[in-house]
């Protein structure tokens, strides 16, 4: 065993040695600062979360019971948006990108009704959700938004800890994503801050705000709640597999 | 219309059915009129146990007596199993009684709501 052990540190002094040695490593557009570090002892949000405050932003279940959280959209999105409530309510509800199986992006996972895990790594927390397979990655590095940001279905996040609580920004969003099925839009510049905590020894809180100069006319609040379940396993979610709801012409079907 | 309306009437029959869990996650609901719960009884055709949805082809006599193929969606394998369902709780061949919210459309469709297989409860 010890001569296994000294031919390992032996391996390592080389590796050490060859990484030295070899060209500098490239120079990040962002550095990491070392002042933002996790903290010694991260929390414990193992297991698999189940979300008990529903799916609609604009309707949230609080304590059993849905409590109307209505979005302060400027004049033109809230055009938009009577435009999807009003297809609804006729039985023909607007194009949703997720009925032909196109990713919810962010926030609209966040309150997907499957559930999520957490993954903690050196840097980074990634979290898991079950629908659609989505993964999204949050830096907590202590690097910063790039300057130039494609925009994407989940967007740049980056993350630090304040005591046990999560506190996350994301920017970069896609507009032709929605909040929810009810069609909500926002813009490509909406910006998502979160805080993320255990209110309980089995509750999980996410406190949102969502900040879109473009389509809202101040900060909306909002809160999502999940319950742990250390005996569920994350599941497959196909939605190619057999999607019978696929949206024609900005129609969803039932075939 | 007839069979609908006794089924209905039956509410020994109504009590035993279990609540399906709601299905909204993967689109809009609309299409469905949440405001009326239809009652079919037929003989299931398929039991497709799939993701996005899952969905039972039911085939239900109509007032003629013609056989009439129902696709009903129900919520995914996902929620159902965690509710205690499995890929085998509805076969082929089985006999059904199940509370959907009808396509607003008259389509021969709906919402899967409640459902008695064999006479059992299924959830």
């Amino acid at each position: 065993m010890r001569r296994v052990i000294a031919f390992g540190v032996a391996g390592l002094l080389a590796a050490v040695a060859v990484g030295a040695g070899a060209a500098p490593a490239p120079q990040s557009a962002q550095p990491a600062k070392p002042a933002a570090k996790a903290p010694a002892r991260l929390p414990d949000w193992s297991g698999v979360w189940e979300n008990t405050s529903g799916f609609h932003f604009t309707n949230p279940i609080v304590g059993g019971k849905r409590v109307p959280n209505p979005p302060p959209l400027n004049a033109e999105y809230k055009a938009k948006y009577q435009l999807a409530l009003d297809a609804a309510k006729a039985g023909q509800p607007i194009n949703d990108p997720t009925a032909n199986c196109v990713w919810p992006g962010v926030p609209r996972v966040i309150v997907s009704p499957y559930p999520s895990e957490y993954l903690f790594t050196p840097g980074r927390v990634s979290i898991v959700y079950e629908y659609m397979s989505q993964v999204r990655r949050i830096r907590t590095d202590g690097s910063g938004h790039p300057a130039d940001l494609e925009p994407s279905y989940n967007g740049d996040s980056i993350g630090h800890w304040e005591g046990q609580t999560l506190v996350v920004d994301t920017v970069g969003l896609r507009a032709d994503t929605m909040y929810e099925n009810t069609g909500l839009p926002h813009s490509d510049a909406l910006q998502v801050k979160e805080r993320i905590y255990l209110a309980g020894p089995d509750e999980l809180v996410n406190e949102m705000t969502f900040i879109d100069p473009k389509a809202l006319t101040g900060p909306w609040k909002t809160t999502a709640r999940y319950r742990r379940h250390r005996d569920w396993k994350m599941m497959d979610y196909v939605c190619e597999e057999n999607n019978r709801n696929p949206s024609v012409d900005g129609v969803t079907l039932a075939k | 219309m007839k069979l609908i309306a006794k089924l209905a009437a039956a509410g020994a029959l109504c009590t035993a059915l279990a609540a399906v869990p709601s299905a909204q996650a993967h689109h809009s609901f609309a299409m469905f009129d949440n405001q009326k719960e239809v009652t079919l009884e037929g003989v299931v055709k398929e039991f497709q146990w799939t993701n996005p949805h899952t969905w039972v082809q039911l085939m239900v006599k109509d007032a003629s007596g013609k056989e009439v193929e129902w696709s009903l969606e129900g919520a995914s394998p996902n929620s159902l199993a965690r509710k205690g369902w499995s890929r085998n709780s509805i076969k082929a061949g089985d006999k059904a009684v199940i509370v959907v919210n009808p396509l607003k459309d008259g389509a021969p469709g709906g919402s899967l709501k409640k459902v008695t297989v064999n006479g059992q409860t299924i959830g």
